[in-house]
């Protein structure tokens, strides 16, 4: 006897225009190896993926069923979703950012599904998987065939290590596979069936189809599943499974992604140096004049521009589908969490600083004490970068990213900087003062603080996938 | 045969000879201001026009709104038109607004714009949005994974309102200056008064008139679209 | 008229603009919606014309 741990119910899922598959409903039981079969283009990743929850279905819905009639909706066509409990999965591409090394993939796969492997126990897989020599290496620079050794071993391991039921999603595993790999994974699978994992394999893999134990059909839309009915429990308490691993894997992902590439921080230095330089070299009569927030205004510019640009981490999340991939284990908590570490905030204290040290000597009526305050406002841009961070995100969902204009959206944050403005002013030639109101330095950069804060919200809490 | 409502066709003639009334009655029969209390004494006349913009980009805007939300819940065909056409208009008259204010602001005040008007700026913002989902949709394949990323858009730009409200408010204590726009309805004079209302009405009865038939032109284009992909596999499929 | 007799800072230029940019941008978009208008006709035109003429017509 068996219990259903994940269920599509009267779903109908569309990919584009196309409705791929309508008014579907498919248990996945227990410790059952399911395979999705099909003609290319029949709907077999589509109905992976919105086993995952990475597809909102037109109709119906996707629910890990609970005792007493209860569910947890994993994704809905009002909206509602939440990542499977105890999901691995392997996307038919990598699912990973190429700058990725092998060992870094797996032990993520791992953190992410809230085990904490030794590298011992990992390499001991790799070797199994001839992977062990390529553990530093990155994916970039491995074959196809490797890159898929990966993805599998990254998808099976936490399973193959733990003793809690899992499910494990499987888009094509064979494809690009040597023999002996195919072997391999083969008997994996077994393993992991006897360990009583459930596994949903999307294939054209004989072999795999015939060591199934039940064979959806996928054709114009339909399913139709052969296999002996399953005879079936109601499922045991959910326990829960921790997601603070996946988040702080995705965090350390994104760190170590732009330590080993710092494309972002470059990208995002060069302009702003670029305007520092020009600025020195045409703008300093409007600070001699004596306007008042001029030089404010050139020691923050620097810094806002820096801020504003679009990520590299957004590019990151879109290669070989690295971003569905978190998607998948994180849900919807992938747009707060990616857009304030993703946002750049290491640059503005040391660019304001910079942009000080070039523009001071231009006035003569700066506080002495400027200079060890000025840290304050700058913290503060790191507010608007997480809100400029956020608001690229939530226009990059668009499938043709590149052909929008992100800078429509960020007019918004013209007035936290303007604010940001008058504090610096305040700072650089009134000094410091702690009182906090609508004319104090302090208050000024809470009252951006919050107005960043909500901008930010406002772009993390709508949804849009 | 796609049939324009004759409703529309008087509604947008009616409202045509309305915004030539307007003009001529604002340039004519309209009284002069105060030379000595004005810079730009004949500018002031832009009101007659800017200010009807301003509330029929407001209706625009509301249509975007409602269609966003509309199809963030329901995602019927019917919410989607609310959308294109609440974008198209509010681009075209909120790109009339930020314009004919500003040139306003350039001629009586000297400043193009400001930071601390709390309309303005909405509109600017609103108008900025507007600007992105037409591009948006122009450049995006009509798919609903694409309509939901544009409904998202749209409310996260209608949450900015109040969020500019709160910002220009905050700014405004700091920097009162001169505001732009807030200064053309107080007092207003009975003459200039009727002329905005013969502008208003006008305007308002092109935008019903544009609303109409914008929404049949989308409709009627989306059953094309539905024919030509029909065409399209009857001719051998994708 | 009033408005010949004002000087160059009275701001006849600037509400000339002004309307100018106000009534052309109706005006434009008026035209754009019937350019899609004989678009759309021509369109069904030429869907009809395609279309193979089949006496189960109908299927789809």
């Amino acid at each position: 006897m068996s219990y259903p741990v994940l269920r599509i119910k009267g779903a109908t899922v569309l990919r584009g225009s196309r409705t791929v598959v309508e008014d579907i409903d498919l248990d996945v039981m227990r410790g059952e190896l399911l395979c999705l079969t099909g003609s290319n283009g029949s709907g077999k990743s589509t109905i992976l993926e919105t086993l995952a929850g990475l597809h909102a279905p037109r109709a119906g819905e996707v629910l890990v069923p609970l005792p007493d009639q209860e569910s947890i909706p994993i994704r809905d066509s009002r909206g509602r979703r939440t990542p499977v409990p105890g999901l691995s999965i392997a996307l038919q591409t990598d699912g990973a950012c190429l700058d990725e090394t092998v060992l870094e993939r797996i032990k993520t796969a791992s953190n992410v599904a809230g085990k904490s492997l030794s590298d011992e126990t990992i390499y001991a897989a790799m070797e199994q998987w001839a992977l062990a020599h390529r553990a530093n290496d990155r994916l970039a620079v491995l074959s196809q065939g490797l890159r898929k050794r990966v993805s599998i071993l990254a998808a099976i391991l936490p399973a193959i290590e733990s003793s809690n039921p899992r499910i494990i999603l499987l888009d094509e595993p064979s494809e690009s596979l040597d023999s002996a790999s195919r072997d391999l994974l083969h008997e994996s699978l077994f393993s992991l069936r006897e360990k009583g994992h459930s596994v949903v394999i999307a294939t054209h893999d004989d072999a795999i189809i015939e060591i199934s134990d039940r064979i959806v059909e996928i054709s114009t839309g339909t399913i139709s599943v052969i296999g002996p009915n399953q005879s079936s429990n109601d499922p045991p308490s959910k326990h829960a499974t921790p997601t603070g691993g996946a988040i702080s894997a995705l965090a350390r992902w994104i760190l170590a992604l732009e330590a080993r590439n710092p494309v972002d921080t470059v990208q995002r230095i060069v302009p702003a140096l670029l305007a520092l330089f020009l600025l020195r070299t045409i703008g300093l009569d409007a600070i001699s004049d004596g306007a008042p927030s001029s030089l404010a205004f050139y020691v923050l510019i620097p810094a806002l521009i820096a801020i504003l640009l679009r990520p590299a981490l957004i590019d990151r999340l879109k290669e070989r589908r690295s971003g569905d991939w978190w998607r998948a284990h994180l849900g919807r908590s992938i747009r707060p969490l990616s857009s304030i570490v993703g946002s750049p905030w290491m640059l503005p204290i040391p660019l304001t600083y910079l942009s000080f040290i070039v523009f001071s000597n231009s006035s003569s009526d700066i506080d002495p004490s400027a200079y060890a305050w000025l840290w304050l406002p700058a913290l503060s841009m790191l507010d608007i970068g997480a809100a400029a961070t956020a608001i690229h995100m939530l226009v990059s969902g668009f499938e043709r990213s590149t052909a929008v204009a992100a800078s429509l959206m960020m007019a918004i944050l013209i007035w936290p900087f303007l604010l940001l403005v008058d504090a610096t002013t305040e700072i650089l030639y009134q000094g410091m003062n702690f009182d906090i109101g609508f004319d104090t330095p302090l208050g000024l950069i809470i009252c951006s603080s919050l107005i960043a804060a909500s901008v930010w919200g406002a772009a993390v809490i709508i949804p849009d996938e | 045969m796609l049939r324009v409502p004759a409703q529309a066709i008087a509604l947008l003639a009616l409202g045509s000879i309305g915004v030539v009334a307007t003009v001529f009655l604002g340039i004519t029969w309209a009284p002069d201001v105060n030379p000595s209390q004005w810079r730009a004494p004949a500018a002031y006349r832009i009101i007659f026009l800017h200010v009807p913009f301003a509330w029929t980009s407001f209706l625009a805007f509301a249509m975007l709104f409602w269609g966003s939300l509309r199809w963030y819940l329901r995602r019927t065909e019917r919410s989607w038109r609310l959308v294109q056409s609440g974008s198209d208009l509010g681009l075209l008259f909120g790109i009339g607004v930020i314009t004919s204010g500003p040139i306003w602001g350039m001629a009586e005040w000297g400043v193009p714009w400001d930071w601390a008007d709390l309309r303005l700026n909405t509109f600017g913002l609103l108008t900025a949005l507007a600007l992105f989902i037409v591009m948006a949709r122009r450049s995006q394949p009509d798919h609903d994974s694409t309509r939901d990323t544009i409904a998202a858009v749209g409310l996260f730009g209608f949450i900015l309102v109040p969020i500019t409200a709160v910002a220009t408010t905050l700014y405004q204590k700091r920097h009162p200056g001169v505001v732009i726009i807030e200064s053309e309805d107080s007092g207003l004079d009975p003459t200039i008064r009727a002329v905005m209302m013969v502008g208003f009405v006008s305007i308002t009865l092109l935008f019903i008139g544009f609303t109409i038939i914008s929404d049949k032109l989308y409709s009627a284009e989306a059953e094309i679209e539905l024919n030509h992909r029909a065409l399209d596999e009857i001719n051998g499929g994708e | 008229m009033k408005l010949m007799e004002a000087n160059e800072l009275s701001g006849e230029t600037h509400l000339i603009v002004a309307y100018a940019i106000l009534i052309g941008s109706l005006v434009l978009y008026g035209n754009w919606l019937r350019s899609r208008y004989r678009n759309i006709v021509n369109s069904r035109a030429s869907i009809l014309e395609a279309r193979t003429p089949h006496p189960h017509d109908g299927e789809d």
